[in-house]
């Protein structure tokens, strides 16, 4: 509200006995006096101070007091200033006409006797204080019809609405904003409440259906062993249709990633994981071992990233968190310490380097959660990343003398490339915008979900079986999942009590009023 | 006729608010101004700056008559209302009868300051 402070006169005149008479009076009436020779300097103290009134001389050198009063009310800043003319009526009665035409509020006699000085001064603050009060009130009316047509547009945000001066007030507006306010504020928590399960029914729906899609990389993989083509082969192939699947897009769209050093190495990371550890380990390891051990050891991911999130402190830790993890590790033991599920080979070497496919997944994961935001399509990171990772395949390939020929009619082998190469470009694309917004660990459960479906696919189209023991182990994985638990909020809820009151005034909540 | 009308310095006292110490220094203000102007007015007329010679006329005029010096006010009046139309015939003479009008005022003043 207005209140009134110091109230200060500037005195405009080009005579130092004027000033100082001017000056002197002033002060005695209570009032701050400034004093300027010309109109140069009263610019500069109107820059410089909040004027409350100006007593104006006409006769001036340089820019007079009539140049000075137009130039004034021209001025949206300075227009509002109360004017008054120092001025003899009698014998300048022209110029006194002139200067309230041009919005003087009135004129003041040099000698003037300090009854009729105390009642103009105080008339032309009084008009000033008004007009103050009524702009101000202006003001915060419009801050109120702003705020609903935000409120029109469904931006219920307290913060967005800039309403803290209008709520200081003590008057009907003041008390309007306050409630508007704290409707607002109701109706924000309402909708981010059902923003958040939306999202987060939105992200358990994705995470079932990317679990599903890459629970068939094991049992593919096993399939893949199956021709006669070497892995570094048959990787190289896929990485090359994850490529073209998403890189022309990509230059259609004008979709490039900023060109940097971090940026180099963000993809070069993501492509070594995702194509070399992803599809060529994975690859090499399903050669040695069943697509359902295969399947359980990729569900170590979720601990991985659990294990670094944990370490690096980007999401919670608990206890109950950290023993899940612990139990998850004991079911790996107890599947890499049983020779019934060590297949062809029973060296555990195979079982340590498929460990490095989930290891792989998990850096994908932090890097999807923690890498610096660029503004890139998800599928244009995953066909970048690829080209990365298929640079990086090609030496193996050439050193292996493995290049793989696909025929022109296409078979199985064509077939099963093709496939692979969509599943994983859609998969790892989704997976991406899924950690984005749920969180590393939240999003690394697609692990569980993959599991799963590995397991079933390899029971019942690959017609594998598993030992008591391996089931056990997969049943203590699970517990640990389950301990680890998803990221409890993937959006911060504002506090109930975060707008409970502003400056003095409280503000109407749930349960009380004002 | 008196030189200063004393009626108006209890005028101008009371408007600065009674204090016999800012009338002092009002009234020195006024003298030191009042010499600036009649230094101006003569400056005028070597340069025949017609608008200067105006406004110093206007400038004595109204702090005279705050100072009740009424003759010198009248003068000074005088002066400025023949520049609005051109150059005054007898400008030496009338500032010369300024001056002489303005140190009679100057030693009124310091007398009637004296007696306070």
């Amino acid at each position: 509200m207005i209140d009134t402070p110091e109230q200060r006169v500037l005195i405009v005149d080009d005579q130092a006995t004027i000033r100082t008479k001017l000056s002197c009076a002033v002060e005695v009436l209570g009032y701050t006096a400034l004093t300027s020779v010309d109109a140069i300097q009263a610019k500069k103290q109107l820059a410089n101070y909040r004027i409350d009134l100006i007593l104006l001389d006409i006769e001036m050198p340089g820019q007079n007091g009539l140049e000075l009063l137009k130039e004034l009310k021209a001025s949206q800043q300075y227009t509002g200033i109360p004017v008054l003319i120092i001025s003899a009526l009698d014998k300048e009665r022209d110029h006194v006409i002139k200067a309230l035409e041009l919005g003087a509020i009135d004129f003041l006699p040099k000698s003037v006797p300090q009854a009729i000085l105390r009642a103009r001064i105080k008339t032309a603050l009084r008009i000033k204080l008004n007009l103050d009060r009524e702009n101000e009130k202006r003001r915060h009316v419009k801050s109120l019809t702003m705020a609903a047509a935000l409120l029109d547009e469904a931006n219920y945000n307290p913060e967005h609405l800039h309403l803290e001066s209008t709520m200081e007030r003590d008057d009907e507006l003041g008390r309007f904003a306050r409630v508007f306010v704290s409707m607002a504020q109701q109706l924000y928590q309402r909708e981010r409440r059902l923003r958040h399960r939306i999202r987060t029914m939105r992200s358990f729906g994705l995470m079932l259906v990317v679990g599903a899609l890459c629970g068939l990389d094991a049992p593919l993989a096993r399939y893949a062993a199956s021709f006669d083509a070497q892995s570094s082969g048959i990787s190289l192939w896929v990485a090359t249709v994850i490529c073209l699947a998403t890189l022309p897009l990509a230059i259609y769209r004008r979709d490039f990633p900023p060109l940097s050093w971090y940026s180099l190495r963000y993809f070069m990371i993501w492509g070594f994981c995702a194509v070399v550890l992803g599809d060529y380990f994975l690859l090499v390891v399903a050669e040695h071992l069943k697509a359902s051990v295969l399947s359980v050891l990729l569900m170590t991911e979720v601990s991985m990233v659990f294990l670094y999130s944990w370490i690096v402190r980007i999401e919670q830790s608990t206890g109950k968190r950290f023993a899940g993890l612990l139990i998850g590790l004991l079911g790996v033991l107890m599947i890499v310490i049983n020779p019934d599920e060590l297949g062809e080979t029973t060296s555990l070497t195979w079982l340590l380097i498929a460990l490095l496919v989930p290891l792989g997944f998990a850096v994908i994961d932090v890097l999807s959660a923690t890498g610096r935001p660029m503004k890139l399509n998800a599928l244009t990171r995953t066909g970048i990343a690829s080209f990365f990772g298929l640079l990086m395949i090609l030496p193996i390939a050439w050193a292996q003398d493995s290049f793989v020929s696909l025929q022109l009619i296409p078979g199985n082998l064509e077939f099963l490339i093709l496939f692979w190469g969509l599943l994983d470009t859609v998969t790892v694309a989704t997976i991406f915008i899924v950690v984005r917004s749920t969180g590393a660990v939240f999003g690394s459960q697609i692990a569980y979900v993959q599991m799963v479906m590995g397991i079933l696919l390899s029971l019942f189209i690959l017609g594998e079986s598993l030992s008591v023991q391996t089931w056990i182990a997969f049943c203590v994985i699970l517990v640990g999942m389950l301990l680890v638990e998803p990221k409890r909020e993937a959006e911060l809820e504002i506090p109930d009590d975060a707008f409970v009151s502003i400056g003095n005034h409280p503000v109407i909540s749930k349960s009380n009023t004002v | 006729m008196k030189v200063i009308d004393t009626r108006l310095l209890d005028q101008l006292k009371e408007l600065i608010g009674g204090s016999q110490e800012s009338l002092n220094e009002l009234v020195e203000t006024f003298l030191i101004e009042g010499d600036e102007i009649i230094a101006d007015m003569n400056a005028s007329v070597s340069s025949q700056d017609l608008d200067l010679l105006r406004r110093s006329a206007h400038s004595l005029k109204s702090s005279a008559q705050d100072f009740g010096a009424l003759e010198l006010s009248r003068l000074s009046a005088s002066l400025e209302s023949q520049c609005r139309a051109q150059w005054p015939d007898d400008d030496i003479e009338q500032i010369q009868r300024i001056n002489n009008s303005f140190q009679s005022a100057a030693s009124a003043l310091r007398e009637f300051l004296s007696s306070q």
